[in-house]
């Protein structure tokens, strides 16, 4: 019996072949991570929302201004234990602005409060973008930025 | 029984020499084509010059699409905002902008210096203080740019479309 061998492929025919393959399907995966990192954010949104609007039941106010990625503080018991506002890819950013001058239309002076989800990933804020319906939110750049009520 | 194995010792002649020689050397010649016939029976096949062209365009397609930037094989999520929803989110952040810095000026008998004075500043939002009343803001995305002065009505820094979003946002 000859040992000759006939066809097949060597092994570094394979490693390539498997090679080129796995960064074919790399992006989609990769695609797939992102979105479902911003799924994550926009969850930790309504966490907020929820938490927010527990202490405005309670106190008749809104939490004060917080520096990005930072709890306020008097958030903390509305949230979960160890919730956090930096979450590495991204960050949330409790925003509480005082509009002296009202609307345009409506001169009162309001109070308009929200979250925003900040980034330095591109794909991650465009994910973002993509998620979220067309009302109570705007977009710019790699932020986005929820709007949770105006008084 | 072949030729090439070696005859049977014939014991008469094993006195003679020259018939010991000749068995002696047939031994020989049929070791050595024994061993020329195990060598290629287990001789490791040599890669033949179309496996070395494969094995090397394959190797090298592998190298280039994990170090070079390939198109098609970055993940791909575009900004989804068509350019009007982007100038109105544009407006919108540079309107709470101004109202940010009309908040620091009632309370601080001035207007800042610089944006960061009124807090953390909106993203994409620049701030020009133009003299002791008067100030620019600038409003700049990828595809979208913005100038306001103070002297303008906060009307027109929103825009139509820009105050009705922020009118819908406002639950």
């Amino acid at each position: 019996m000859s040992a000759h061998r006939r066809g097949g492929f060597t092994l570094v025919e394979v490693v390539a072949v498997v090679s080129i393959l796995a960064r074919i399907a790399l992006p989609n995966v990769q695609e797939a991570l992102i979105r479902a990192r911003a799924a994550a954010a926009m969850g930790d949104v309504e966490v907020v929302r929820t938490a927010a609007a527990n202490y405005y039941a309670r106190n008749n106010a809104w939490p004060g201004e917080a520096p990005p990625g930072v709890v306020p503080a008097e958030l903390l018991d509305d949230l979960p234990d160890e919730f956090s506002f930096d979450r590495g890819e991204y960050r949330l950013d409790w925003e509480r602005w005082t509009l002296p001058n009202g609307l345009p239309e409506d001169t009162t002076p309001r109070i308009l409060v929200g979250v925003l989800i900040a980034t330095p990933d591109e794909m991650l804020g465009n994910a973002v973008a993509a998620l979220i319906d067309n009302s109570g939110w705007y977009s710019l750049g790699h932020n986005s930025t929820f709007l949770i009520d105006g008084l | 029984m072949t030729e090439s194995e070696p005859k049977p010792l014939d014991r008469k002649s094993l006195s003679d020499d020259k018939e010991g020689t000749r068995v002696i050397d047939e031994v020989l010649r049929d070791q050595a084509r024994r061993e020329v016939l195990r060598d290629i029976a287990y001789r490791r096949p040599s890669a033949s010059l179309r496996t070395r062209v494969v094995a090397g365009v394959l190797g090298l397609v592998a190298l280039v699409t994990w170090t070079l930037p390939v198109p098609g094989l970055r993940p791909d999520i575009p900004f989804p905002l068509p350019p009007a929803d982007e100038e109105a989110a544009l407006r919108i952040a540079a309107y709470i902008q101004a109202q940010q810095v009309e908040a620091f000026r009632l309370s601080s008998g001035r207007l800042p210096d610089q944006l960061r004075e009124t807090g953390e500043p909106m993203p994409g939002i620049s701030y020009q203080k133009l003299d002791a009343r008067t100030y620019s803001l600038n409003g700049t995305t990828e595809r979208t740019t913005i100038r306001w002065i103070s002297s303008d009505s906060s009307a027109a820094l929103l825009g139509k479309n820009g105050a009705q979003r922020l009118r819908g946002m406002i639950p």
